[in-house]
C-alpha cells in the first residue's frame, strides 16, 4: 500500500527565491526525485514560464512536448494532457507504487512572449493544480516557482502546504529573502522552510545556520554545499539519482523528510 | 674513470698490442730471414772450397787414369832435388820459369832415384795440380793451404814454403784430414770437413776439407784445402743490433766462428756451451738436435739455428726474448704509446673540460634550483632587494640561466605569496560572513507590497481559494 493514501490530503509544495540563479529548479528536481523513489506519487509544475528550465534536468526532449503548462493556460488542452510521465527516470528500484510527472513551461520564444505581455488567469493555474492532483492521485505537487515577488508567484504560495525559500550566501539573497519571509507569513504560509544552496564548504554551516534560524524565524531545512560534482554534471541529470551516496544527495534526503513531516494547510 | 675513457683505453691497448705482436712477429721474420742470408752466404763460400776440392780430386784421378804409361819425369813444374845429406827430396831451390807463386813446395820422404813408375806418375800428377792450387787460392778466400799427400810418403803444398819449415812428415798420416779420407773411414770418397786442427806451419786454427784420390780402386792419397778459422768470423759478425750471439758450431760441438770467442790463434777446443747464455749451457745437444730454421724458445731466449748443407755444421744464433720486446717497446712502439697516451689524455681532458662547462655547471643549476625552490615566500631571502644566490665561479655563458631561474623562482614566489594574502583575506571575509539585514528596508520593501492594494485583493482571494480546496478536501 503506497504512503499517499494514509495522508487525508496531498502537499503541495513550493520552492521560491527572490532572485534567479538560487538553483531552485535544481532542488525542486532533486526533492521532487528524493520523495517519488521513496513510493509517492509526485507531481512537478514548471510555473516559471517566463525562463522554464526544470525539464533539461530531467533529459526531456524539447520536441516532445506536444502540450504545455502555457496550452492549459491558454485553454488549449486539459492539464493532465500536459503532464507527462518521467517515472522511468527514477530507475529499477523505485518503489513499486511511485510515480512521477512533469508539466513542462513552454520554451518557445513566441509563448514566453506572450506570457510576459498578456500574463496569464492565475485562477486557472490553481483550478490545474487541483486537477492534476486529482486525476493523477498524486502525495505531492512540486511548484517551480519564477523568482521574485510577483502576483502568479505570491498566489501559488499562498495556495502551498510547504514553502521552501532557496537562497545562497550572498547579501543581496539575504535582504531579498527577509522581506519574502515576511510576505510570505503575511500570506499565512503554514510550512516556511530555507534551503541555503551553493554555500562554499569553508563557511561554518551550523554558524550560518543559526543566523538564517535567528534572522528569519524559520528553520533551515538543509544547506547545500557548492560541489564541483554538481557542477560537472552541468544539469545532465538529477543529481540525487546519479550519485545518491553523495552528500548532496544526503542533504536532499533529509530536506524530503522535513517536507513530508510538515503539517497540511 | 668514465666509461667512455675505459673504452678508449682498452681499444687503444688492444691497437697497441696487436700492432706490438704483429710487430714482434715481423722480428723474429726478420731474424730468420738474415740467419737464412748469412747461412746462404757461407754455404756459397763452403761450396766453392769442396767444389775445388773436388775439383783438385777430378784433375788427380784424370791424370792417373789418362797418363797410364808412367813417363819419366818430364813435367815442367818438376825442380826437385834430393835435400843433401838427408833422405828426403824437396823443390826448395826454385828456378826460372818457376816462381814461388806458381807452385807449391813438393816435399817427400826418401830417394828420387829407382822409383817405381807408379810412383812417378803419381809425382807427375802432384806436380801438375799446381796451376789447380793456384786457381784454388784465387778462388777460395781465407785458404791457408791446399796440397796433395801421397799415400807414398809425399805431399805437394801450396803455396811454396821452404821444406825447412814445412814438409811432408810420416805422422801426417796420423791427422785427421788423411784418416778422413781412408776408405774405411770414407767409402763414398766424399769430400770431408775435420774438426779445428792447429795449423802445422803456424797459421794458426784451421779447418780442413779434404777428398781421397783413387785410382780405380786404389787409395793413392788425399787433396785438400785448409781455411783460416778467422775466415768464418765475418759471419758471425752481429746480426742485429741487440743482444743476440751469433756462431758457427760443427757436429762435434767446437765452435767454428764466433764474433769474440774464437780466434785462429786462440785455444784448440772451445765448446759451444761457451757460446750460450749460462741458463741454457746444459741443453746444447737440444737445442741443435731442434729442427733446422724453426724457431725455440727456452729460458726467456729465443734460439733458431740453420744446418749448412756443405758442411756438417750448423749456424745457431740466440737472443733474449725480453731484447726484442724492449727493442720494440723503446723504438717502435714509442709512437704508439704516445699515441695511446695522447688518446688516453684527450679523453681526460675532454672529460675534465665537459665536466667542467657542463656537467659542474649544471649540477650547480640543479642546486641552485633546489634552493631557489626552498625559499618560502615569507623568507627574507624573498625580500625584492636580496640578492640570489648564485656560486662565485660559474662556467662561461652559465651565468644568464641561474638568473632566469632566480627570477622566475621570485616571481613565482611573489605570485604565490599574492595568492596566499588573497586566499588569507578571503577566509577571513568568509570566516566574517555574516547574515546583516537593513531592517528598515526590509520594513520599508515589506510595506511597499503589502499596503497596495493588489496585496489586500490577493490575501482575499487567497483566502477564498484556500477556503476552496479545504471544501473540496472535506468533499473527498
Amino acid at each position: 500500500m503506497s504512503e499517499h493514501t494514509n495522508h487525508s490530503m496531498p502537499k503541495i509544495v513550493s520552492l521560491h527565491s527572490y532572485r534567479g540563479g538560487t538553483g531552485k529548479s535544481n532542488a525542486t528536481a532533486n526533492i521532487a526525485s528524493t520523495i517519488a523513489q521513496q513510493g509517492q506519487r509526485v507531481g512537478i509544475i514548471d510555473s516559471d514560464i517566463q525562463s522554464p528550465g526544470i525539464h533539461v534536468l530531467f533529459g526531456f526532449d524539447e520536441r516532445r512536448i506536444e502540450h504545455s503548462l502555457n496550452d492549459y493556460l491558454w485553454g488549449r488542452c486539459a492539464i493532465t494532457e500536459a503532464a507527462y510521465d518521467v517515472t522511468s527516470i527514477l530507475g529499477e528500484t523505485r518503489a513499486a507504487d511511485c510515480g512521477l510527472y512533469l508539466v513542462p513551461a513552454s520554451v518557445k520564444v513566441s509563448d514566453i512572449s506572450r506570457v510576459i505581455r498578456e500574463r496569464y488567469d492565475v485562477d486557472r493555474l490553481h483550478e490545474g493544480f487541483q486537477d492534476l492532483i486529482k486525476t493523477l492521485r498524486l502525495d505531492y505537487l512540486f511548484i517551480d516557482t519564477h523568482p521574485g515577488l510577483n502576483e502568479e508567484t505570491l498566489l501559488s504560495l499562498t495556495i502551498s502546504d510547504v514553502v521552501v525559500i532557496v537562497l545562497r550566501p550572498d547579501q543581496q539573497d539575504f535582504q531579498g529573502t527577509a522581506v519574502t519571509v515576511d510576505v510570505a507569513r503575511r500570506l499565512k504560509v503554514p510550512n516556511l522552510l530555507l534551503l541555503i544552496n551553493k554555500v562554499l564548504p569553508d563557511y561554518d554551516f551550523n554558524d550560518l545556520c543559526q543566523q538564517a534560524v535567528n534572522t528569519y524565524e524559520s528553520p533551515v531545512a538543509g544547506i547545500l554545499p557548492l560541489s564541483e560534482d554538481m557542477i560537472r554534471l552541468a544539469s545532465g541529470g538529477i543529481f540525487s539519482l546519479a550519485y545518491p551516496d553523495h552528500l548532496l544527495s544526503q542533504v536532499y534526503r533529509q530536506i524530503a523528510r522535513q517536507i513530508a513531516a510538515a503539517p497540511p494547510l | 674513470m668514465d666509461v667512455t675513457t675505459v673504452v678508449v683505453v682498452l681499444v687503444a691497448t688492444s691497437i697497441s698490442y696487436l700492432q706490438f705482436r704483429a710487430q714482434y712477429l715481423n722480428e723474429l721474420q726478420l731474424i730468420r730471414d738474415r740467419l737464412e742470408e748469412r747461412g746462404l752466404n757461407l754455404d756459397y763460400h763452403l761450396k766453392i772450397v769442396t767444389n775445388r776440392v773436388e775439383a783438385l780430386r777430378s784433375q788427380a784421378e784424370s791424370y792417373l787414369v789418362v797418363n797410364g804409361n808412367p813417363p819419366l819425369l818430364a813435367s815442367p813444374y818438376n825442380q826437385l832435388q834430393q835435400v843433401p845429406g838427408q833422405n828426403r827430396f824437396a823443390m826448395d831451390q826454385l828456378r826460372l820459369p818457376l816462381t814461388a807463386d806458381q807452385v807449391g813446395n813438393l816435399t817427400g820422404v826418401g830417394s828420387l832415384q829407382n822409383r817405381s813408375p807408379e810412383f812417378n806418375l803419381e809425382l807427375n800428377m802432384a806436380l801438375n795440380l799446381n796451376p789447380s792450387f793456384q786457381v784454388t787460392k784465387q778462388l777460395v778466400p781465407g785458404l791457408t793451404w791446399t796440397y796433395y799427400i801421397s799415400n807414398n810418403q809425399f805431399m805437394n803444398r801450396y803455396p811454396w814454403i821452404p821444406s825447412d819449415q814445412v814438409r811432408f812428415l810420416p805422422q801426417l798420416y796420423s791427422q785427421e784430414f788423411y784418416t778422413a779420407t781412408l776408405a774405411q773411414q770414407n767409402p763414398e770418397r766424399k769430400v770431408v770437413w775435420t774438426d779445428v786442427q792447429a795449423d802445422s806451419a803456424g797459421k794458426g786454427l784451421i779447418v780442413t776439407a779434404a777428398a781421397p784420390v783413387y785410382l780405380t780402386k786404389t787409395f793413392k792419397g788425399a787433396v785438400a784445402v785448409d781455411l783460416s778459422l778467422e775466415e768464418f768470423n765475418p759471419y758471425v759478425k752481429e746480426l742485429d743490433n741487440r743482444q743476440g750471439s751469433l756462431f758457427l758450431a760443427n757436429a762435434q760441438g767446437q765452435l767454428l766462428a764466433h764474433p769474440s770467442l774464437v780466434r785462429s790463434s786462440g785455444p784448440l777446443q772451445q765448446p759451444v756451451g761457451d757460446a750460450l747464455p749460462d741458463a741454457l749451457r746444459s741443453q746444447e745437444n737440444q737445442i741443435l738436435q731442434h729442427p733446422s730454421m724453426q724457431m725455440q724458445e727456452m729460458g726467456g731466449y729465443l734460439l733458431i739455428h740453420q744446418s749448412l748443407t756443405n758442411a756438417p755444421w750448423k749456424l745457431v744464433f740466440w737472443i733474449p726474448k725480453a731484447a726484442i720486446t724492449m727493442d720494440l717497446v723503446s723504438e717502435r712502439m714509442v709512437g704508439s704509446l704516445a699515441l695511446l697516451l695522447g688518446l688516453i689524455g684527450i679523453v681526460a681532458f675532454m672529460q675534465w673540460l665537459t665536466r667542467r662547462e657542463f656537467i659542474r655547471p649544471a649540477e650547480q643549476l640543479l642546486q641552485h634550483i633546489e634552493r631557489e625552490s626552498q625559499i618560502r615566500p615569507d623568507s627574507p631571502k624573498n625580500s625584492e632587494f636580496s640578492k640570489p644566490e648564485i656560486p662565485n665561479w660559474i662556467a662561461q655563458g652559465w651565468l644568464p640561466w641561474f638568473e632566469t631561474i632566480s627570477h622566475t623562482f621570485a616571481d613565482n614566489r611573489r605570485l604565490l605569496q599574492e595568492l596566499q594574502q588573497r586566499e588569507q583575506r578571503l577566509k577571513q571575509q568568509i570566516s566574517q560572513l555574516k547574515i546583516e539585514i537593513d531592517q528598515g528596508k526590509r520594513s520599508r520593501e515589506f510595506n511597499e507590497i503589502t499596503e497596495t492594494d493588489y496585496f489586500r485583493q490577493l490575501e482575499q482571494k487567497a483566502e477564498m481559494i484556500r477556503r476552496k480546496m479545504k471544501d473540496i478536501s472535506n468533499d473527498e
